[in-house]
């Protein structure tokens, strides 16, 4: 199989089928992969092949206009190909239509047990606008809101693990004085 | 930090943290330059402020860059080679050919049209030969053979 990145897209995008073969062979299991991550936990892991061919036609479409959009000075073709996927895919989930089942044709076990206990959420934060910067900000959310660990943030963030730490804490001590005081 | 810790600040999850989001979506180039870390502060401000607002965008990034990759079925593979072959392959053509094709496209469909409707009238022995002028040239015959009383 060949390497991502020893393939030609210049040859791909002139529609050799040689070099689109390649790359199919190349691009299309790190495409699958991204899909299938998104389409499993969504309980749609049956259409993985269909949004793959999406994700290909997507790439061919227009005499190849969306590929001949990459640039590699910028980032790495797998990258951008795992945005692309993550982005099809998104649009995949959002055409389809909604799933409405009746609860009398339920079966029992898979009925709730009980209502679950009225805890509703608190009421969302006034922070002030600049309070936080874009990547203060983005911590707290991938720690908090996405249950990400901080090894894991600092992997995506592409820093220290200690420096997401360090921007958690600014974070925290900046809201706990704008929206609790000093004390 | 447990999730218990975050209960004094509120809802941290529901709001934008007061980080305002950019105005457009970025593109995918623009997110993937993010990924690996090659865009400047400035851009790098603008995409993440992006991301604090867009929960659905983040996470279906995330879950994309964590993603191993999954070896094709030989069905998917054949498919997707099957989208770029020679002829399925658009060459670009000049504008006036393309207004010569279309002026030309129906000149056949019309010359077998026009062959059809003169073989019909051959056949018919051409427009005068009505069904009923045929009948009655056909009764004279059979009139001209019988014996005069």
């Amino acid at each position: 199989m060949p390497e991502l990145e020893t393939i030609s897209l210049a040859r791909v995008c002139r529609g050799d089928p040689a070099a689109w073969r390649d790359f199919v062979d190349a691009a299309g299991p790190v495409l699958r992969g991204a899909a299938q991550r998104l389409l499993v936990p969504a309980g749609r892991g049956d259409d993985v092949a269909e949004v793959l061919q999406e994700i290909f036609l997507r790439l061919v479409r227009n005499e190849f206009r969306l590929l001949k959009r990459y640039d590699p000075q910028r980032a790495k073709l797998r990258t951008w190909l795992g945005v692309i996927a993550a982005s099809a895919t998104v649009d995949w989930l959002r055409r389809l239509p909604p799933v409405h089942e009746a609860l009398s044709e339920l079966p029992e076990y898979r009925l709730p047990a009980a209502p679950a206990p009225a805890d509703p959420d608190p009421p969302p934060v006034e922070i002030p606008a600049g309070l936080l910067s874009a990547r203060q900000a983005l911590v707290l959310k991938l720690l908090y809101c996405d249950d990400r660990d901080v090894s894991e943030v600092a992997g995506l963030l592409r820093i220290e693990p200690q420096t997401v730490r360090s921007l958690r804490h600014k974070a925290i001590s900046r809201l706990r004085k704008a929206l609790i005081g000093d004390a | 930090m447990k999730k218990r810790d975050q209960q004094p600040l509120g809802n941290l999850c529901a709001g934008n943290l007061g980080v305002d989001p950019a105005a457009e979506t970025p593109d995918a180039m623009e997110l993937a330059a993010w990924f690996d870390g090659r865009l400047a502060a400035a851009q790098s401000e603008r995409v993440e402020a992006q991301l604090v607002a867009n929960t659905a965008l983040r996470q279906a990034l995330l879950h994309a860059n964590r993603a191993e990759p999954s070896p094709l079925t030989a069905w998917e593979c054949v498919r997707a080679q099957a989208l770029v072959t020679p002829a399925a392959v658009p060459t670009a053509i000049p504008r006036w050919r393309y207004w010569l094709d279309k002026l030309l496209q129906p000149v056949p469909v019309w010359a077998m049209a026009i062959v059809l409707a003169l073989c019909g009238f051959y056949l018919g022995s051409g427009l005068g030969a009505a069904p009923h002028q045929r009948e009655a040239q056909l009764l004279a015959q059979i009139l001209g053979g019988l014996p005069s009383l």
